[in-house]
């Protein structure tokens, strides 16, 4: 039987951002590491208290000071007050931006660079947000890469700052180093056995705290979460780093033995949910986010085990994004009503996973042992 | 005999023990303080009645000098208005802090604020810091402090 193939809906093509390469170490389950510094500027109220006038001067404080450096001068700088608001949305959807971004007032916004390795939030919680998004498990790469770059940007803006308590937050839970260090992990394992929750709670005592892929308050959609650290103050940058990536790396063994255990004691149901993901993603005509994260999760896993080799990591990488409402409507170049979304969404997946495919799935050669 | 925890006066000759929402409270009067309660000795079984002191007039809010934050808001968004906050309502910050993070010094890293002017030293800081104090400008103050730390660490012994 042949795979219905819709022609190709080619109008826009999109720039990924660097995360989506797949590369880097233990990208078969840490998807992106991300490192993030809260900053105030001495002498202005914290965002949420501050004056129209004051979030301006603020604005126009940090915009000014990227331009005036390295890094930062290559950046463009999105203001959220006059950027329309399916741009914000797609720089949410990017991961550059918070949701909470979007419905605050004033001026406030995103700098990022091409790559959107590097962003910086402005006038969210705190003044400064700055953050490095990079693929794989990279903390110290990412670590080095905010460090000097907040360090530059530090030169140029005054930080609220006190030697015993460190950087200043709105919100004092976050004072200190200001330091967040995320990775976006990957954990069906854990999930098809059952053992998700357990291993989360021991995490929690360790200090971890556990998200959902489109963040706080959010589940574990596709079987990915959020890993990150609770505690910002009373240890150095490179101590929260190394504690909250030794904490994660434990959960990753828990995932990898999960897997070998689906591998040896369940492998034909394994191999069966995997390639019943790549006949809904093949066949169906409308698609939630949730059905496609969770048909993708079964692609990588099928992946990461061996089991599916149909697919790249960056293209799963790429899914991702491309199926969220902002990116489809980038791509067809129109609004798209509630309705038409799961159907776009549906036609974009056909498009970006099996159109340079033979288009049979009799073609698709399963690994032997099944 | 324990005293009359109402007037101090009296020997306690009623004792009553309630348990409400899970609280238990105690309470040692004399027959006066009782009555003045509404509390009467009887072979009968009575309800016992409401006997929670008074609720304890609340403390004055407090606000930020800088900002005018108020310390309320700050305990219902866990938010706090500016820098100078920290400071205004420093034990407050302190207990959260500790609470959650189990500490309260900074180890990471450093930053020289360029609002502690280089031309500054000896008197003339702490004279500046006096100046902020009365000024209500605790972020400098604090700034200041720590310039005067840094030049007390740098002299020669």
């Amino acid at each position: 039987m042949n795979v219905d193939l819709p022609s190709p809906v080619r109008r826009r093509r999109i720039r990924l951002p660097a995360w989506c390469d797949g590369s880097g170490p233990e990208s078969d389950i840490i998807i992106t590491t991300r490192i993030r510094l809260a900053r105030n500027i001495a002498g202005f109220s914290f965002p949420p208290h501050a004056s129209p006038v004051e979030r301006t001067a603020v604005y126009g404080a940090v915009t000014g000071a990227l331009k005036a450096f390295g890094t930062g001068s290559t950046m463009k700088a999105f203001n959220f007050s006059t950027t329309s608001q399916l741009e914000a949305q797609y720089l949410v959807e990017r991961r550059i931006a918070s949701p909470d971004l979007l419905s605050t007032d004033g001026d406030r916004g995103v700098a990022c660079d091409a790559t959107q390795r590097l962003s910086v939030m402005i006038n969210e919680e705190d003044h400064i947000r700055m953050q490095c998004l990079v693929s794989g498990c990279q903390p110290i790469d990412a670590w080095k890469q905010i460090d000097a770059f907040d360090a530059q940007l530090g030169t140029a803006v005054d930080y609220a700052f006190e030697r015993r308590r460190g950087f200043l937050t709105c919100c004092p839970t976050n004072s200190g180093t200001g330091l967040r260090v995320s990775f976006l992990v990957h954990l069906p394992g854990l999930i098809l056995t059952k053992s998700l929750d357990a291993v989360l709670q021991g995490a929690s005592q360790l200090g971890i705290a556990a998200r959902g892929f489109f963040g706080e308050h959010s589940d574990a959609v596709g079987s990915i979460v959020q890993l990150s650290n609770h505690t910002t103050i009373g240890a150095c940058e490179t101590e929260f780093i190394e504690n909250t990536l030794s904490s994660v790396q434990e959960i990753i063994a828990c995932e990898q033995r999960a897997r070998e255990r689906l591998l040896s004691e369940a492998r034909l149901e394994l191999s069966d949910k995997i390639y019943r993901a790549w006949g809904i993603l093949a066949y169906a005509r409308t698609l939630s986010v949730a059905e496609f994260m969770n048909c993708s999760s079964a692609l990588r896993l099928g992946r990461d085990t061996g089991l599916f080799t149909e697919i790249s990591r960056k293209e799963l990488n790429a899914g991702m994004l491309v199926v969220l409402p902002a990116h489809l409507q980038k791509h067809t170049g129109r609004p798209l009503d509630k309705n038409e979304i799961p159907l776009v969404r549906a036609e974009r997946v056909r498009s970006l996973f099996f159109k340079k495919r033979t288009g049979s799935l009799s073609d698709i050669v399963i690994p032997g042992g099944i | 005999m324990k005293q009359c925890q109402e007037c101090g006066l009296h020997p306690a000759t009623i004792h009553l023990t309630q348990i409400i929402d899970n609280e238990t409270l105690s309470f040692h009067l004399c027959e006066e303080c009782a009555q003045k309660r509404g509390i009467h000795i009887s072979i009968t079984q009575q309800p016992a009645p409401d006997v929670r002191p008074e609720p304890s007039p609340a403390l004055p809010d407090r606000e930020c000098g800088s900002c005018k934050k108020k310390l309320s808001e700050f305990k219902s968004k866990g938010w706090l208005g500016c820098p100078s906050c920290y400071r205004a309502f420093e034990k407050e910050v302190d207990e959260l802090l500790f609470r959650m993070h189990g500490s309260l010094e900074h180890k990471g890293k450093g930053y020289r604020s360029m609002m502690a002017t280089a031309v500054l030293s000896g008197s003339d800081l702490q004279l500046a810091l006096k100046a902020a104090i009365q000024d209500e400008d605790f972020e400098r103050a604090a700034v200041l402090r720590d310039s005067i730390q840094d030049q007390k660490g740098t002299a020669p012994a």
